[in-house]
């Protein structure tokens, strides 16, 4: 089967991709280490991390970096003798840096920092998390001290969210529509300043002077921005288009999260965004489950109670193993496609991730 | 603190929460089926719209933005935000309608919609409550409900909405919106009226973020009822049988057996797992732990449904 060796030693970008849930940071590391044992300076990009895997990954508490030394990863029965860094998103901290970077002055940078509208609300705008974590690949893959950047991306139930969030915001912030509502107020005269100042009221009705006072100086201000932030997002987007990079869809068997595979899938490839595989994520272990006849294969069982409830779980186990092969005949991938059997123990520590790489390497 | 079937049955309104994928629209369903097995009527609300003839536990009719019987005595809903946003607009601001019209139409509005975050959200918590009190309204006319379960969206989203209002407040501090505001966290803030049960599932990742999530809820200031751990493995066997179990898993001649013998000894162990997360959910929580067995199946049915809502009833104190 042809696995993701490949992908660790020739691409600069691996985007994992896949609703909540399924472990899209648990594959996500896997790879990264993989690439760094390699011998790739590589970086892990993630979002949210549980406490443990954070650990794991070298983030002591609310630290922003971290890495897994070559050390640790020695331990954990990597043989190669490279090391991992690991950065987490902050999306206000990525938000902050891309004003700054792209301000025409300090001036209308701190401007901008300090205004209340941008500093209570602006990361929360819908898509603003997404639009974080490009910024955060991009500016990672700027730096140039990179050769791979594996990125774990927020959970998202369509791919829209993910990849068109970065113009969408952007087009909020940069509305035409908003800027023209004040200078309309202000040029306008007749039946259209009526207008203008009945909605600018309405508005104010809703939210109060002080709102719309932040929101008017903060949207006059993005304009200074507007253009370098639209330039940032467009350059992101080719290179997530580019050869270099490689997206990976990480699911599980659930209705719901094959259902949005066969989406994304079809929706990556009409986008023509590069997909590099399909990782169905803690299956069960036991399809090759044999057909029990509970009165003949289990006779050797001493006690019938016992032979009843061995039946029983035979029953539920097979049956989830049946509805699973027929999920993953569903999805019917034309990628490759591979299955990472759900494992006893939970996966935290480097030792647990080293465990699962034999899945998805030769 | 004792759990109590009546504390949980005696809210107005119940937001089911918990991470994306531990199984809050199955625990929603089986409180509304708590609700009618006590001839209660309840109303289940989803921001998912979910469309006939999709999966949604066999039931017929999906789940759209007209109120409909899902099973006797349990109605359900689907909100669409953007439409709570209209007709907020409406009914508060605009009632002429040519007017209402041209301003919903205005690109400019609509910007500002998208870019006041948690406006959607608080008004579509809003609405929430507003369909679950509207029986106690004079001039109503819509079905009234004695309990409305709010499947609300996972974790990593609901935080951030749970904790809107205080963030709003501090940015307006006039405006219609701040009193819309404030209303509602005067009926999220009520314990007497609204409480959050979390669902999580017996894994480090869940666990963590299930304890994580009620230490932000609770510092909203807004009660937590209990946490529901779905998806436990529970050992089946007596301690004899798991003895037997061991002895014979690699000593059995008929292969088929052997294999059968090691999947008892592999789910024991997960059964031995699910009960250290349970143990330590118990342990950071005071509120109540309430577990639901992992059923071995792909598509939950109703009466599957009814099944967990018995499993919960079981574990609650009390009666009504």
């Amino acid at each position: 089967m042809k696995k993701l060796d490949r992908l660790v030693e020739d691409k600069r970008i691996v985007v994992c991709i896949g609703s909540g849930g399924v472990g899209k940071t648990t594959i996500a590391s896997v790879i990264a280490l993989e690439a760094a044992s390699r011998g790739r300076r590589t970086l892990a990009l993630t979002v949210d991390p549980s406490k443990r895997l954070a650990q794991s990954l070298g983030l002591t508490a609310g630290a922003a970096t971290g890495k897994v030394s070559r050390k640790r990863m020695k331990e954990a029965g990597y043989t190669g003798k490279g090391e991992l860094a690991v950065r987490l998103l902050d999306v206000k901290k990525t938000f902050d840096e891309l004003i700054m970077k792209v301000s025409p002055s300090d001036g209308a940078a701190s401007r901008i920092l300090a205004n209340n509208y941008y500093r209570s609300v602006a990361d929360s705008i819908a898509g603003a998390h997404e639009f974080m974590a490009m910024e955060a690949l991009y500016s990672s893959y700027e730096e140039g001290s990179y050769d791979l950047i594996v990125v774990d991306t927020p959970p998202s139930e369509h791919l829209s969210d993910l990849l068109s969030a970065p113009l969408r915001l952007h087009s909020i912030l940069d509305s035409q529509g908003f800027k023209s509502f004040f200078i309309m107020d202000r040029l306008s005269f007749g039946l259209t300043r009526l207008v203008t100042s009945a909605s600018l009221r309405f508005i104010q009705g809703i939210v109060g002077i002080d709102v719309i006072h932040d929101m008017w100086e903060f949207f006059t201000e993005f304009e200074s921005v507007s253009e370098g932030i639209k330039a940032r997002a467009v350059m992101a987007y080719d290179l997530l288009k580019s050869p270099s990079a490689s997206f990976l869809i990480v699911t599980n068997l659930s209705e719901a999260s094959i259902d949005n595979t066969i989406d994304w899938q079809r929706d990556l490839k009409s986008e023509n965004y590069p997909v590099g595989a399909v990782v169905v994520n803690r299956t069960n272990r036991h399809w090759d489950l044999p057909r029990i006849n509970g009165a003949v294969d289990l006779e050797s069982i001493p006690s019938r109670g016992l032979r009843d409830k061995l039946a029983g779980l035979y029953k539920g186990y097979k049956h989830e193993a049946d509805a699973e092969k027929k999920a993953l005949k569903k999805l019917g991938t034309e990628y490759t496609c591979l299955p990472v059997p759900e494992i006893d123990t939970e996966i935290i520590g480097l030792k647990d991730l080293h465990g699962l790489r034999d899945y998805l390497f030769g | 603190m004792d759990m109590d079937l009546g504390d949980l049955l005696g809210k107005k309104l119940i937001i089911v929460t918990g991470k994306g994928g531990v199984g809050k629209t199955a625990v929603s369903l089986a409180l509304s089926y708590l609700n009618a097995k006590h001839k209660r009527k309840s109303l289940y609300v989803t921001l998912k719209e979910v469309r006939r003839g999709s999966y949604f536990f066999g039931f017929e009719g999906g789940a759209d933005s007209v109120e409909r019987p899902l099973d006797k005595g349990i109605n359900s809903v689907y909100i669409d935000p953007n439409a709570a946003l209209r007709e907020y607009i409406r009914e508060n601001f605009v009632r002429l309608y040519p007017v209402y019209a041209a301003i919903l139409k205005s690109k400019t509005l609509q910007t500002f919609f998208e870019s006041a975050p948690g406006l959607k959200e608080l008004i579509t918590i809003g609405k929430v409550w507003h369909l679950g009190t509207r029986g106690e309204r004079r001039r109503s006319t819509g079905q009234a409900y004695d309990q409305v379960i709010f499947d609300a969206p996972s974790t990593g989203h609901a935080i951030p909405v749970l904790n809107l209002p205080s963030k709003v407040l501090r940015m307006a501090r006039g405006g219609a919106f701040r009193s819309h505001v404030e209303w509602v966290e005067g009926f999220l803030k009520d314990p007497g009226e609204t409480a959050v049960v979390v669902v999580s599932a017996p894994e480090e990742m869940v666990v963590g973020e299930t304890l994580d999530l009620i230490d932000a809820v609770k510092s909203i200031g807004i009660s937590v009822l209990f946490t529901v751990v779905n998806k436990a493995y529970e050992n089946p066997f007596t301690e004899d049988e798991e003895e037997t179990i061991r002895e014979l898993c690699s000593s059995n001649e008929s292969p088929a057996a052997e294999k059968l013998l090691c999947i008892a000894k592999s789910h024991m162990e997960r059964a031995d797992t699910s009960d250290k997360y349970i143990n330590k959910l118990r342990g950071g929580l005071k509120d109540g732990v309430l577990v639901i067995p992992k059923i071995f199946k792909k598509d939950l049915t109703p009466s599957d449904l009814e099944y967990i809502a018995s499993r919960c009833e079981a574990q609650l104190g009390g009666g009504i």
